[in-house]
């Protein structure tokens, strides 16, 4: 069940099999300098996460020999876990972290889930430097699985609307694809990693090959039809990455039905909810074609100015700092969506002097996230004879209903909510006391039915959104960090005001009292849906990537991570960034078959 | 500053005209100045007000054996900055003084209702402090000793699996159940 991948020392795994392996490859590989056939594999992909999986998982069962590189540590499905199974009283802090942790992590302790439980998935703030020309918080996992252990699982599709909306309204560049191109592919990783989910039929947020959903419960139902009634809008269950109901090819991946314990973020022990490392990796592994490389930070893409190619990449082992090149056909890189603005724009060479493929001057540009700032909470008489069994892993969402057909607001673009519904504990003691017997017995009761609702919005993408190298900082490896320079504008002030005036009227309506709308005001990057700096375009002066996700100039090497999007959308973007992996890696092996790679 | 208004404001509610007259007493030798150290009686004493908060009753056992002295000497030492432990510690030592004025005797060596008494006031105060306290402000420290007894008393075994609801692993979500009243809800 466990997977078990080759580690750390490729040479070793490809000296022995070298001959048989080149000969028995799809794909003839020339390799003329001296030395590197050790090094050499038909792809190479950038990163281990929710997409680098993918692109490993599509390429390695297309037959090639595919190199992962991971900057982390390795972590391997259920052995790496060290607190899946502990209960909430086994935590020293019982979840909370301590005041020197929070001292020397203000930033990643931020993190949504982050915790006393979750905490060893996430990078430590010093460990990682970038500087922040504007508050931006970057969240990041450096680790086999990367962020896709602690990812939050929705996975609702792109509708058409959002495909068009920059073009349409007039606020960014078109998309070179539409939902057509990438339907079949969502699909493909539907089917896959499995998503439950119901069959609502909602134009703004379009059915997919669902597992059972989870259940809503009464005020969840209660709210989805006077949402219905009084405005004809939508609120559907949860849309999530979990095995309500397993099929057969999932556990084939070993995963077993999620068992609603909702502590995803920990590493299931049963695979319910998906990962790269309980599904894509292992999935991967078992072809033989895979060979994982932990500790491995990417210094550049090696451009070879004669060749007129990428040829491979650079790596720093960052235990040793040991450089070592490794070569391939095709490149993926997938390394998060920042991480894979920053390796371009350090692979410098004459032919690209700033930065690989980097004619337009995009790369690092156009950088865009989802607006979270707005959240709205209220509570509701009654239904006090109603309860639920214990935990829903998964949260209803509301399908976006602004500027879908024609703009109508006086901003553009358009939100997702996610809504949820639940008793409190705790009620009045009989005898009004706040502490004794009554008191106690008042506390272990379920109270007042509660909810809340939080946006996922919109951002324009803009060219003075950007991040880039550091001209005198580097990291330990001597790379340069990272600047960020993304912050909020006055469209986004609009969107929140509105959200917020929306929410608070639809819950009013529906009967709810005491209702707080809340601007909580964080930072850009804390929703950590940043994307965007390495953007599609069908014009190669305004993008960096064709609709196969190529770089115009450089076409095998192939960005598939967040760093990919033309424009943000309302929807969870994680599903997107593996369909659209699938898509170019399964276009890639054909373009490879056919030499032209 | 926090900690001193509510320090003083315990007095004037509790110790009646305490701090005017405290030094005015016929006899009252000065007293040793207790400072709280997270000894084992410290810890013990947390347990006994704990037990006051959150009692033993015929459903569940209460905060002492959910050892939530222990649980709060963690918190406090490991989670709060400095401030927030002295102001806590002294509020601690507070509560004993307090007891001495309205008792005459330490907490420890008072009867169930007296301690239930003493700390039903405490809590109307700490209620009453922290309704006007200015945003960012501290709480009052009985309200910051409450709180983590009831963390640390839903989150322990006892608490979670005797007084609450604890299941593990449901294996199944059920979105709409009849509820039968008095039962509790789930951890």
């Amino acid at each position: 069940m466990s997977a078990h991948f080759n580690r750390i020392i490729p040479i070793v795994y490809c000296m022995t099999a070298h001959t048989v392996e080149m000969s028995d490859s799809l794909f003839n590989i020339n390799i003329n300098s001296t030395g590197a056939d050790e090094n050499t594999y038909d792809a190479i992909v950038i990163g281990s996460g929710i997409s680098g999986g993918w692109a490993a998982k599509e390429l390695c069962e297309h037959g090639a020999k595919t190199l992962v590189l991971e900057r982390g540590r390795n972590v391997e499905h259920l052995k790496d876990y060290p607190t899946m199974s502990k209960d909430p009283w086994e935590f020293k802090h019982r979840g909370q972290m301590t005041k020197e942790f929070l001292t020397e992590n203000p930033l990643i302790s931020k993190a949504a889930g982050f915790g006393e439980d979750t905490a060893h998935f996430f990078v430590k703030d010093k460990d990682h430097p970038y500087e922040q020309e504007k508050p931006f918080d970057w969240i990041r996992g450096y680790q086999v699985g990367g962020k896709s252990i602690i990812w939050g699982r929705a996975c609702q599709r792109w509708s058409n609307f959002e495909f068009t909306a920059p073009a349409r309204f007039g606020y960014g560049m078109d998309w070179p694809i539409r939902y057509n191109d990438v339907a079949p592919w969502y699909s493909h990783v539907e089917k896959f990693i499995g998503v439950c989910g119901n069959k609502d039929g909602v134009e703004a947020m379009p059915d997919g090959e669902f597992l059972p959903p989870f259940d809503l419960n009464c005020v969840e139902q209660h709210v989805k039809n006077e949402f219905k009634r009084q405005f004809g809008r939508f609120l559907v269950q949860g849309r999530w990455a979990h095995l309500s109901v397993p099929n057969e090819i999932h556990t084939e991946q070993g995963r077993g039905r999620c068992l609603s314990r909702n502590l995803c973020m920990r590493g299931c022990p049963y695979g319910g909810y998906f990962s790269s490392l309980s599904s894509t990796l292992p999935w991967a592994s078992k072809t033989n074609n895979l060979t994982i490389r932990p500790f491995s930070v990417v210094h550049s893409v090696i451009f070879d100015d004669k060749k007129q190619r990428a040829i491979g990449v650079r790596v720093i082992d960052t235990n040793t700092k040991e450089i070592t090149d490794f070569f391939a056909k095709v490149i993926f890189v997938n390394a998060s969506a920042l991480n894979s603005s920053l390796i371009l724009l350090n692979s410098t060479s004459e032919r690209f002097p700033d930065g690989l493929g980097n004619d337009s001057g995009t790369l690092g540009k156009y950088v865009g996230f989802h607006l979270y700032r707005g959240g709205v909470g209220g509570e509701i008489d009654g239904f006090e004879d109603k309860y639920y069994y214990v935990r829903n892993p998964t949260e209803p969402i509301i399908a976006n209903y602004r500027n879908l057909h024609q703009q109508d607001t006086d901003y553009v673009g358009g939100f997702t909510t996610f809504m949820s519904a639940y008793r409190s504990r705790g009620t009045q003691a009989t005898d009004g006391s706040g502490i004794g017997q009554e008191f106690k017995h008042a506390s272990t009761l379920p109270g007042k039915w509660k909810i809340y609702g939080y946006m996922q919005g919109e951002t324009i993408m803009k060219a003075t959104n950007h991040v880039r190298l550091s001209k005198e900082k580097k990291d330990q490896w001597g790379i340069p960090i990272l600047v960020t320079s993304v912050g909020y504008d006055d469209n986004d002030e609009k969107m929140i005001k509105d959200f917020l005036t929306e929410t608070s009227t639809m819950l009013e309506r529906s009967g709810f009292k005491n209702i707080v709308a809340h601007d909580n005001k964080q930072a850009p990057g804390l929703d950590i849906h940043e994307m965007g700096g390495v953007r599609m375009g069908a014009d190669p002066k305004t993008s960096m990537l064709n609709k196969w996700n190529q770089l115009h100039q450089c076409k095998n090497v192939f960005v598939t991570d967040g760093g990919c999007m033309t424009s943000t959308g309302n929807q969870s973007p994680s599903i997107l960034y593996m369909a659209l992996t699938a898509r170019s890696a399964n276009y890639a092996i054909k373009e490879m078959k056919k030499g032209t790679l | 500053m926090n900690r001193r208004q509510a320090l003083s404001k315990s007095a004037a509610v509790l110790g009646g005209t305490f701090l005017a007259t405290a030094g005015l007493l016929p006899g009252c030798a000065p007293k040793e100045v207790k400072v709280w150290s997270w000894s084992e009686q410290d810890v013990n004493l947390l347990d006994e007000l704990g037990e006051v908060i959150l009692p033993t009753t015929a459903t569940s056992p209460g905060a002492k054996e959910a050892r939530v002295g222990e649980y709060i000497r963690v918190m406090v030492k490991e989670c709060l900055d400095e401030d927030q432990q002295k102001a806590f510690g002294d509020g601690m030592v507070a509560i004993d003084e307090l007891s001495e004025t309205k008792y005459k005797k330490v907490f420890m060596e008072l009867s169930v209702k007296e301690r239930h008494d003493l700390l039903i006031g405490l809590d109307n105060e700490a209620i009453a402090y922290d309704t006007k306290r200015k945003p960012g402000g501290e709480r009052h420290y009985f309200s910051v000793l409450k709180n983590l007894t009831m963390e640390g008393y839903f989150t322990s075994g006892v608490g979670a699996t005797k007084a609450l609801r604890y299941v593990p692993i449901p294996a199944r979500y059920d979105g709409c159940i009849e509820y039968t009243p008095g039962t509790p809800a789930w951890a």
